[in-house]
């Protein structure tokens, strides 16, 4: 068990996975993980410096490996930013988080239903994210910024299944499932909404 | 806007409904702990009479579902009501002190039963399928073309009954998600007896859907039928009538199950909420977050690179992987590891015939460039000796000599090359130089002279 299932756990959370009951398959990834998460925090901390976490809760709980720990504060050079998870994905992510958990769309299991949504009813979001996506630079992009909307949100989305954040149909990558970790994008940034109220007000006085 | 039929509008026009209905309307229509009393008297009691302890009975059983008992006056309250209901629903018998409903409560009741009991109905469904059953059968007893007449009379007239029993139960999952989501954005809003409620919900609609199914099972028996009907050749001509109604099956059993499934999905989803509940403030200002940075994200450019959206200052950026981290395979394909098989010798042969020939060719050659570097040599010492050389007259000696033109024109070449302009000048003539004995060929004069 802890033979076969610990090569690939160990891989999917080196490239940044995040891994709960029911993403990736299979289950024996977390239930190894939920298992030995105590010593396995102790191997990857003691041997590669890296904070292996645990979040969520219940039927909501996910693992990960968190990066910041170690380059908190860095802003990242040039070369280095592949590693992180682009503006315009987090912007999307945060849309979608916003559409489906805070308001409550959980029947939203298509990206293309999802983009529809944003088209009929978040008309201030989707002016907002037009905004972004007029000036996004790919030559390999439509010009017609309807179709840049869609490119984006769909790069995103493959990036978010990367992460484990979403699970898509392996027959039709349309239709994903919301996973519990999905939250992690907002945890990131708990301190900076947290303190909204004041980073605006600071914003306005200069 | 339809025509209201004559007998309607004639009446409405002796009583101002409007007016008349003002200020008696909870009377009237009851709000809704009022009508569900009425509902539940009328369940237990329909046409018979009952008392006054009986009616509380009631009140206290319904009011303590919905949550709102706990008046310090009951009996105060419990009298209100029971005076309201007088008004239009209930009649009451002073001397033996015993309720019973008014033809008003009775038709109200029987009006809400028969609403509900349309639109969702098992034991209908199933009686309807039985009944397109028997006279299928009875009427392919007759003979096979009654099919049409069948599919014409029976078939078509319920169908669309069927199909509508499971709209209505998926509009139920669309209300139900509907509420969830009105529900969860009410600041006061209890998320766990919410997602209780509407959880509760989904499983009776389940429920039905299930009951449903099992009265849908009757349409495989008519697919049975049907298809065993396919296999003679005759009933050819009945195709599209039997198509028609083994995709009508087929569809209406999909439909079924997508409620089912749909329900299936919701249900874990509404429950990852519960532990979400006091979260609205978080929610509040996630939300606020998010449209600052859509509004103060910029674009930079650095140089050699593409645009790049970034977050105002403050914002860290998200680190999903790290170069160290991510492992990194080089993959080696089997091939690179297998030994290679050893090449075959090749064999090598002499072909003698061929080698002989060669050598032939060569030494005629070599015979050639001897001749011709022969001649080349008499030239120059001809050049030497004398100072100059008329070539034209030398280039017929040679081709006299040997026969071979290819020789001349070589050994020409070959002796302009040799005399460098240092030593050498060559002059061209442009009139053309004859020989008798060569009447095709003509030549420029050239003389080379030695310098001195």
């Amino acid at each position: 068990m802890a033979r076969s299932t610990f090569a690939k756990l160990d891989y999917l959370l080196r490239s940044g996975m995040h891994i709960q009951r029911g993403f990736p398959k299979p289950v024996s990834l977390y239930t190894f993980l939920d298992k030995h998460y105590i010593s396995l925090q102790a191997y990857y901390d003691d041997f590669f410096e890296m904070l292996l976490k645990k979040e969520g809760e219940e039927w909501n709980t996910y693992f990960y490996i968190d990066f910041h720990e170690n380059s908190r504060g860095k802003i990242p050079s040039d070369s280095q930013y592949r590693w992180y998870l682009k503006a315009e994905y987090i912007l999307v992510g945060l849309i979608f988080f916003k559409i489906y958990k805070l308001d409550g769309n959980i029947e939203l299991g298509k990206i293309s239903d999802f983009i529809n949504l944003l088209y009929q009813e978040y008309d201030e979001l989707l002016i907002k994210l037009q905004r972004i996506v007029s000036s996004i630079e790919s030559d390999a992009d439509s010009d017609l910024n309807e179709e840049r909307l869609k490119n984006l949100v769909y790069r995103a989305f493959a990036e978010f299944e990367q992460l484990g954040w979403i699970a898509r149909d392996i027959n039709d990558s349309d239709y994903f499932s919301y996973q519990p970790s999905f939250e992690r994008l907002r945890r990131i940034y708990y301190p900076q909404i947290e303190t909204i109220d004041d980073i605006i007000r600071r914003k306005e006085h200069g | 806007m339809p025509i209201p039929n004559m007998t309607t509008s004639n009446a409405m026009k002796e009583i101002d409904l409007y007016s008349e209905a003002k200020p008696r309307y909870y009377q009237l229509i009851p709000n809704k702990e009022d009508g569900l009393i009425i509902l539940a008297l009328f369940q237990t009691y329909e046409k018979q009479e009952f008392t006054e302890e009986q009616i509380i009975q009631i009140i206290n059983k319904v009011l303590s579902d919905l949550g709102s008992s706990g008046q310090r006056e009951e009996s105060n309250r419990n009298n209100n009501i029971i005076l309201r209901l007088q008004e239009f629903f209930l009649w009451r018998d002073r001397k033996r002190k015993v309720y019973g409903f008014k033809n008003y409560g009775e038709e109200f009741c029987l009006k809400v039963f028969k609403r509900l009991s349309e639109s969702y109905h098992p034991a209908k469904i199933e009686r309807l399928f039985k009944h397109l059953l028997d006279t299928l059968q009875t009427s392919l007893e007759k003979s096979p073309p009654e099919l049409l007449i069948w599919i014409d009379d029976h078939f078509n007239q319920r169908s669309n009954e069927l199909a509508l029993q499971i709209e209505i139960l998926d509009q139920q999952v669309s209300e139900s998600v509907d509420d969830f989501r009105f529900q969860i954005k009410q600041p006061q809003a209890n998320i766990l007896q919410v997602i209780d409620t509407i959880s509760a919900g989904l499983d009776q609609i389940k429920q039905h859907a299930h009951e449903l199914a099992s009265g849908f099972q009757i349409t495989y028996d008519i697919d049975d039928i049907l298809q065993e009907m396919l296999k003679d050749a005759a009933n050819f001509e009945f195709l599209d009538g039997i198509n028609h109604v083994l995709n009508y099956n087929q569809n209406v059993r999909n439909h079924l199950d997508q409620v089912s499934v749909r329900i299936d999905k919701i249900k874990p989803r509404i429950r990852e909420f519960i532990f979400e509940f006091n979260q609205r403030e978080l929610d509040r200002k996630t939300d606020k977050f998010l449209h600052y940075l859509l509004d103060n994200a910029s674009y930079i450019r650095q140089e050699n690179q593409s645009k790049r959206l970034v977050f105002p200052e403050g914002m860290i950026p998200v680190l999903i992987r790290s170069p160290e981290s991510v492992p990194r395979f080089y993959i080696l394909t089997e091939k690179e590891f297998a030994r290679k098989a050893p090449l075959p010798p090749t064999v090598r042969s002499v072909d003698v015939e061929q080698t002989k020939s060669m050598v032939v060719k060569n030494l005629e050659k070599l015979e050639i460039k001897k001749k011709i570097q022969g001649w080349v040599q008499k030239a120059i010492n001809q050049i030497q000796k004398e100072g100059v050389l008329e070539f034209s007259p030398f280039f017929i000696h040679m081709l006299a000599h040997d026969d071979d033109l290819n020789i001349a024109v070589k050994t020409a070449q070959r002796l302009v090359k040799q005399c460098d302009a240092k030593q050498y000048e060559i002059t061209v003539d442009q009139n053309e130089y004859h020989d008798p004995h060569h009447p095709n060929l003509s030549l420029w004069n050239m003389t080379i002279l030695k310098k001195t």
